[in-house]
């Protein structure tokens, strides 16, 4: 796989005309209608929306977990629907990171374990140092050993985001990050996370359907019933 | 139902639990399959020995040939007590002994030769094709004499219906063959096939003289409404201690009672071994499931629901799906019962009726019950104690813990009960208790080195190879299912591995480990006058080795001047008291001879009679050098002194006889000669042949063809064991299926989740492969140890034989455990990959 060098800062993320329908035993369901928007690099974007307005939809694909039925998603220049699905991991593997709503843990795996994951994957040598490195500066470095379930969900979703970072991926994308969590770990969360886009430049699309979260991001896309209410 | 108030009713109980089996019934699906075929080994076995015991019973009369049978095995009974006989019923006299039955150039053929009266059969029909007279089949035609063949002797020969064959000075005249011997279930084990002559042919071939081994049967047909038991009283009053053997119709067929009984006893062991692996995957099916019950258990109890009340749902809801397993097994058992049946039942001597009786499916369905309960009955222990603050954190169902006394008590006394019961219906119980001991603590050290390996795994640092780490992070999770792998699959696997080094070792024993002096022929009914001719013609043929010693047919009757109870003597020893043995005399020690005790005789001894006894056999009925034994030859009684113990090898298969008497004792009485003769093998056919023309009464037994008909029955023994193990083995991947299937869900989670954060389809796969593989090794690695250790003690020790490794056999096995290994890697990535990410990872 190669990565196209040739975007622009403007169309960091270009997503063009894009459809999801999914077929379920009523008929097919509209998920997404020709959504088209683009994100410039670095830049720090929140997909707001009700629930069901497919916001976590559009996420997938930017992910490349899912394909769109119309339309293309690009990013950092490179088209995904020229990539199999193994140079999708691929590429998931050297330029982005995930967090879950439900922080997606492995329950088997200790938390150093969980977070070195994307580095072992990639075959490097120095991937528990620097688990352990991400760990401690999301504050969790005395809970290396600990499994998931020993963990509060806080913890946990901070777990996740080093998960998602440890690698330096240029893109962050993260689904209701703190819908699982109370109040005032929520902000904890979310501090996290912006400190790390703005430390590292990462670009950051988050999905929420948090007024508050969603207007610390530099730009907000509201969407409903498919499609963007507001221009991108 | 309400908080505090008593314990649910049992309908509230059992309309709950039908409605969670009916949900629950793709958790069960293993959990019902190990147990049906648990219960279907056991119902099918025990049917089937039903059938053919039932059968054999009912038609003892034909097998034996008559309600009751006199036997002698030296000579004929005289006049008056063949009319004594007569007194008790209708009689018919066979003869029965081996000979050479010969054409011209050909390789004579041993044959078993029948000579009957008119009144053969008593009961039952002799089947013969061409459809005539037996009276007609047998009688003299010209110079030759009517003689029915099994069409085996025919084909040997190399004749059909209508030619001529020489027996002893006679012709026969081939007039049909055989195709059913009604009382050919009472004759043992045949060297050869069949020859049915008449008593006036086998007369007229001059075979038949004192001295020769033959059987004398008087067969005996009771009127009707005449009662068996003093018919039998009466019979043994004529004879007193003459020597003879009597049995009636009750035991027509000792010795097929004996194979059967053997049978069903390997049988059953095997069905036991696959009850334990398929107990195994009751235990683990039964775990899953209730672990899968954990938010609803602690729900219910959240809703007041007591730890009884759940006890008793599940514990129902585990009888309703062992009842399902329970008839499934039914029905297979019986179905397998019959195919069984059907393809035995053409190899019989006897003819057999397919039977169903109720206590072999009683016994299969309380076995089938008993193990429901004994192992199901912890899990839904611990189940019960489940705590309703499970809905709020992540509290599965613990492997371990305590439970309710009663439950407790519940699962021993199953457990207990369960031991009875296979001592019950396995036919030797102390050897059935020992394998079951055996099996159990293989299983429990497969377990051991299971759960060691667990946390080797969990200890081993992670591999920098993300493949090999993804691998190891399997096998080292808390829930990965390695002891139940390693003992479903061990068990079998193991079974096959010893199954492989016994075929090796009794094969080579028989075969390649026969001793390198083995003789080439034995030879029988040696005449004294042809011993000279004998000798010039073997001399002529330049053989390697000749040994003759002479034989003559008597028994031994007491012991110290008392008859003993034969039944109560060590069965070491127990032997040379059981009917008639070969005899034979000798000035000088016989070759090899080792004296453990006491002298042997001066060449020129004329002294009072002396014996040399084989010594395990005279220690063994308490004997010892200056004791008197007496023996019975031709209605003579002798008493002889003990004056020696030897030490035999009978592995050697030089002639040997247990009792060798000094040649003073037996002066007079009439003797033949017993031979061995050794040949390079590409000279036996032509001395064979050459030795059936010039000596038509001497019986030729070839030790090679021999040593073939054992080594094919070895191997039909060896099929049916291996068959067992296969039915183990099928169990045994049915389990590891289960507990594959039963971690799947979170394994598909984080197969996901690796997916999401960038595994590829290769790394997943390669990381499924290192896993499989390595436990795939493992055990392979553990059946191959447990599988010699147990074949190499069971012939070192118990066969006392010689060890030969089966590595050909054992190596197939291996290979066998890595393809099923790279087979379960392959169809759980598959399964894995085809999950969609965001589907698993519940991504809207």
């Amino acid at each position: 796989m190669t990565v196209a060098d040739d975007y622009t800062v403007a169309d960091y993320i270009a997503v063009d005309g894009v459809s999801l329908t999914l077929s379920s035993r009523a008929g097919p369901v509209n998920i997404l209608r020709d959504v088209t928007l683009t994100i410039r690099e670095g830049e720090s974007v929140a997909l707001l929306g009700p629930s069901g307005s497919g916001k976590s939809s559009l996420l997938s694909l930017v992910a490349g977990l899912e394909r769109p039925t119309n339309g293309s998603v690009t990013i950092g220049g490179t088209r995904f629907g020229d990539l199999s699905e193994d140079e999708l991991a691929l590429y998931r593997r050297a330029r982005m990171g995930i967090v879950f709503q439900s922080f997606h843990l492995i329950p088997t795996m200790t938390a150093i374990e969980n977070v070195a994951l994307p580095l072992e994957l990639a075959g490097d040598p120095a991937a528990r140092q620097k688990a352990l490195a991400e760990l401690d500066l999301v504050g969790l470095k005395a809970r290396a050993e600990h499994y998931p379930a020993q963990l509060s969900g806080g913890e946990q979703q901070r777990v996740a985001i080093a998960r998602a970072v440890v690698h330096a991926p240029p893109l962050l994308l993260a689904d209701e990050p703190t819908g699982n969590l109370d109040g005032t770990t929520g902000h904890g969360i979310i501090d996290t996370l912006f400190s790390l886009h703005a430390e590292r430049r990462m670009t950051l699309l988050l999905v929420t359907h948090d007024m508050a979260l969603a207007e610390r991001c530099q730009r907000v896309i509201r969407m409903r019933d498919g499609r963007l209410q507001e221009a991108a | 139902m309400t908080a505090g108030a008593g314990a649910m009713s049992l309908a509230t109980t059992a309309r709950w639990a039908l409605r969670e089996a009916k949900g629950g019934l793709r958790h069960f699906r293993i959990f019902i399959v190990c147990l049906a075929i648990g219960v279907g080994v056991i119902a099918a076995v025990l049917t089937l020995n039903h059938s053919l015991t039932r059968s054999l019973e009912e038609e003892g009369q034909v097998i034996l040939g008559g309600d009751i049978a006199v036997e002698m095995r030296h000579v004929a009974l005289g006049p008056s007590d063949v009319s004594a006989l007569e007194g008790v019923g209708q009689v018919s006299a066979i003869v029965q002994m081996r000979a050479m039955a010969r054409v011209p150039d050909k390789e004579p053929a041993l044959a078993e030769v029948k000579a009957v009266d008119d009144a053969y059969p008593l009961y039952g029909r002799l089947a013969i094709t061409p459809d005539q007279p037996l009276e007609d089949a047998l009688a003299a035609q010209g110079d030759a004499w009517g003689g029915l063949a099994d069409p085996t002797l025919l084909a040997r020969l190399g004749i059909g219906v209508g030619d001529r064959l020489t027996l002893g000075s006679i012709q026969v005249l081939i007039t049909g063959t055989i195709e059913t011997e009604p009382d050919l279930a009472s004759d043992g084990f045949l060297l050869g096939p069949r020859l049915l002559i008449s008593r006036a042919a086998l007369t007229a071939s001059g075979l038949a003289i004192p001295g020769s081994l033959m059987e004398n049967q008087y067969r005996i047909k009771l009127p009707p409404g005449a009662d068996l038991v003093s018919a039998v009283d009466k019979v043994s009053a004529v004879f007193g201690d003459k020597g003879v053997e009597i049995s009636d119709r009750r035991q027509g067929a000792p010795g097929i009672e004996r194979f059967l009984d053997r049978t069903t006893f390997f049988l059953t062991l095997g069905g036991l071994i696959s009850l334990i692996v398929g107990g195994v995957g009751i235990a683990t099916a039964t775990y899953f499931y209730l672990e899968s019950r954990t938010e609803t258990i602690a729900t219910l109890k959240s809703l007041g629901a007591r730890q009884g009340d759940i006890a008793r749902l599940y514990l129902l809801v585990l009888l309703v799906m062992g009842t399902l397993g329970i008839l499934v097994g039914l029905a297979v058992g019986l179905a397998g019962a019959y195919a069984g049946f059907s393809m035995l039942g053409g190899e019989l001597p006897f003819r057999a009726r397919f039977l169903l009786g109720w206590t072999p499916l009683l016994y299969a369905v309380l076995v089938g019950y008993l193990v429901v309960l004994g192992l199901g009955i912890l899990p839904v222990g611990r189940a019960a104690r489940i705590s309703p603050a499970a809905l709020f954190r992540q509290v599965g169902l613990s492997a371990r813990g305590r439970v309710q006394s009663g439950i407790g008590v519940v699962a021993g006394l199953s457990g207990l009960a369960l031991l009875c019961l296979v001592m019950l219906i396995a036919p030797r119980p102390v050897f059935a208790l020992y394998f079951l001991a055996g099996t159990a603590a293989v299983g429990a050290l497969l377990w051991g080195i299971g759960t060691l390996m667990a946390g080797t795994f969990r200890r081993l640092p992670r591999p920098h190879a993300p493949r090999l780490a993804l691998a190891l992070g399997n096998l080292a999770r808390p829930g990965h299912t390695i002891q139940i792998i390693m003992v479903s699959l061990g068990l079998g696997m193991s079974l096959l591995v010893a199954m492989a080094h016994l075929r090796a070792s009794l094969g080579d024993e028989l075969q390649g480990a026969v001793p390198e002096n083995a003789p080439s022929f034995f030879l029988t009914d040696i005449r004294r006058e042809d011993m000279p001719r004998l000798e010039a013609l073997l001399d002529e043929a330049h053989v390697e080795d000749f040994n003759s010693m002479p034989m003559i047919r008597g028994r031994v009757t007491h012991l110290n001047g008392v008859e003993p109870e034969i039944d109560e003597l060590d069965p070491d020893g127990r032997w040379i008291m059981r009917g008639d043995r070969g005899f034979t005399f000798a000035a000088e020690p016989p070759r090899d001879t080792h004296i453990v005790e006491g002298e042997w005789w001066p060449a020129d001894y004329d002294g009072p009679p002396l014996v040399s006894i084989e010594a395990e056999a005279g220690y063994a009925l308490g004997l010892k050098p200056g004791d008197k034994i007496t023996i019975n030859v031709l209605g003579r009684p002798i008493e002889v002194t003990v004056a020696n113990f030897r030490k035999v090898d009978w592995s050697t298969m030089a002639i040997n006889f247990a009792l060798v008497f000094s040649p003073n004792t037996l002066a007079g009485a009439p003797y033949q000669y017993l031979a061995t003769v050794r040949v390079p093998p590409a000279a036996e056919p032509a001395l064979a042949t050459k030795m059936g023309g010039a000596f038509p009464n001497i019986t030729i037994i070839r030790v090679s063809a021999v040593l073939a008909e054992v080594s094919a029955l070895l191997g039909k023994v060896m099929s049916v064991i291996s068959a067992a193990a296969g039915v183990t083995i099928l169990c045994g991947l049915l389990v590891v299926a289960g507990a594959t299937a039963a971690g799947f869900r979170q394994r598909l989670k984080e197969t996901a989740i690796l997916r999401a954060i960038g595994a590829t389809s290769r790394d997943i796969q390669w990381a499924f492969l290192a896993e499989f593989l390595a436990l795939g090794a493992v055990v392979a690695v553990l059946a191959l140890a447990a599988g010699t250790l147990g074949a190499w003690f069971i012939v070192t020790f118990w066969l006392e034989g010689t060890w030969s490794v089966g590595w050909h056999l054992a190596g197939w096995v291996l290979v066998g455990v890595i393809a099923t290994a790279i087979a379960f890697a392959m169809v759980s990535y598959r399964h894995a990959m085809r999950q969609p990410v965001t589907a698993v990872l519940r991504i809207p």
